[in-house]
């Protein structure tokens, strides 16, 4: 093998690259801080009788409700629009809804949103953090 | 009809991790043991390729030089085109490796009018291949959201700097990189298929990557814009910390759409070594670019060249002497007189 030196510590640097989820993941990150998988307060009896101002329906599942919510809320906020809702005339809307049973902005909207670097527009410019 | 087979590839692999994944139980293979799999293959295979390239000698000093290399004082040389030393090397290789340097200095000949033979930079391959590398090295840093917890702050604000608007409806907080890799990718296909003397020499392995990122690249677009349904981030992420902490499990049903894009993904990683993608070890070892043009001031040796020791003709009158006196062939130094009886 030619310029032994050169290359070997290329192919160091390029598998360490490659690889730095893992380090990352075992020696730098906290890779045990997950949120909730489920909402184990809530019963299904709870979202049974629901209602939306589109007349969309809550998703049976939480990851039914993480994968489409955001359409799902995009589609109340286009009715609201439409019945002329603003901010700086009505002031700001109290919580959405959702968070008469799910709790905190904290603890419901961030905890999945900051874990996995989703960034929205901000609701709460219009809305009222809960 | 090159293009055919490869295109049919593609899309039977992401038919195979669709229809497989709805088969209980075989999440785990499409989601744990295959992504493993291709990693090992595609960090080994990389490793054993480049030793392997390693392990050629280059018997000669064969640098392109296209501009003027080191001579007397007063003739203005070009560092970058004709390097002389390691310095430059590394100024030359870094141009290639970021910039592309190479193909920006792309010319085609034509025929004008007079008829006069001219040569014009056609920059557009560049353009499209400089358009399709960064794109696929933000994707590639933007995904490093799923594996790291908690998220660096480099990698959030790349999210945000990618996405045209922050909306919170994902088809209208479209990812700039996205398109432009499409662009990148379709450009890079339709000129094999347009271009007559690229598409006679276009083979099966030179469409197949294509096809590849191609199907990559849609089928993530798709999970993320349009079939949202089942694709619930937090499980992904969930399985993709627990991949690279070798704890992996999948904790709910994850869309199938997901497994297809994971299940092309891992073909790449796993193509990826035994293919031509491989120029992204190859450029760096690349004797053209990577040696300096100094072959007048230092000598190099063709590393298969045997051991053949120098033979003067006084070393051979020294080895035949007693022979050639015996023969009666003169020589210059007479046989030692032999001692006294």
């Amino acid at each position: 093998m030619y310029d032994s030196g050169k290359i070997i510590t290329g192919l160091v640097i390029f598998v360490l690259l490659i690889t730095f989820p893992i380090w990352y993941a075992n020696f730098i990150g906290d890779a045990d801080a997950v949120p909730p998988a489920t909402d184990n307060e809530l019963s299904e009896a709870m979202f049974q009788g629901i209602t939306f101002p589109n007349d969309a329906k809550h998703a049976l599942t939480t990851p039914e409700m993480r994968s489409t919510h955001m359409n799902m809320l995009q589609d109340i906020h286009a009715v609201a629009l439409e019945q002329g809702y603003t901010p700086e005339k009505d002031g700001k809307k109290g919580t959405m809804q959702c968070m008469m049973c799910h709790g905190s902005k904290e603890s419901f909207c961030d905890s999945c949103h900051v874990h996995a670097a989703v960034k929205t527009t901000d609701c709460w410019s219009c809305h009222n953090k809960p | 009809m090159k293009y055919l087979f490869p295109l049919v590839a593609v899309i039977v692999l992401a038919r195979i991790a669709w229809v497989g994944s709805t088969i209980p139980g075989m999440q785990y293979v499409f989601g744990v043991d295959v992504p493993y799999a291709a990693l090992i293959l595609f960090i080994g295979g990389f490793c054993w390729r480049v030793i392997y390239w390693a392990k050629s000698p280059v018997p000669f000093k064969i640098p392109t030089t296209c501009g003027q290399g080191h001579s007397m004082p007063w003739v203005k040389r070009n560092k970058l085109e004709a390097p002389m030393n390691t310095t430059e090397v590394v100024g030359r290789m870094f141009m290639e490796i970021v910039f592309f340097r190479s193909l920006w200095r792309n010319t085609k000949a034509s025929i004008e009018p007079g008829p006069v033979l001219t040569y014009k930079s056609t920059r557009w391959l560049w353009f499209f291949g400089i358009l399709f590398h960064y794109s696929m090295l933000l994707i590639l840093l933007r995904h490093l959201r799923l594996f790291l917890e908690p998220v660096p702050f480099l990698i959030s604000a790349l999210d945000v700097l990618d996405s045209l608007a922050l909306h919170p409806t994902p088809e209208l907080s479209f990812y700039l990189t996205d398109a432009l890799i499409l662009a990148g990718l379709l450009a890079l296909l339709l000129r094999r298929f347009i271009l007559r003397p690229v598409r006679y020499i276009s083979l099966a392995n030179d469409y197949f990557p294509l096809f590849l990122l191609l199907g990559i690249a849609v089928s993530g677009i798709t999970m993320r814009y349009y079939l949202r349904s089942g694709v619930d981030i937090v499980a992904i992420k969930h399985l993709a910390v627990g991949l690279v902490t070798f704890q992996p499990e999948i904790t709910t049903d994850i869309a199938p759409i997901f497994y297809s894009h994971l299940f092309l993904v891992s073909c790449l990683l796993a193509y990826f070594p035994f293919s031509k993608l491989m120029h992204m070890g190859g450029v760096f070892l690349s004797p053209t670019r990577n040696m300096a043009n100094d072959s007048r001031m230092k000598r190099h040796i063709n590393p298969w060249n045997p051991d053949i020791k120098p033979h003067s003709y006084a070393g051979y009158e020294d080895e035949f002497r007693e022979d050639m006196v015996e023969q009666g062939i003169p020589v210059d130094k007479e046989l030692p007189e032999k001692a006294d009886d």
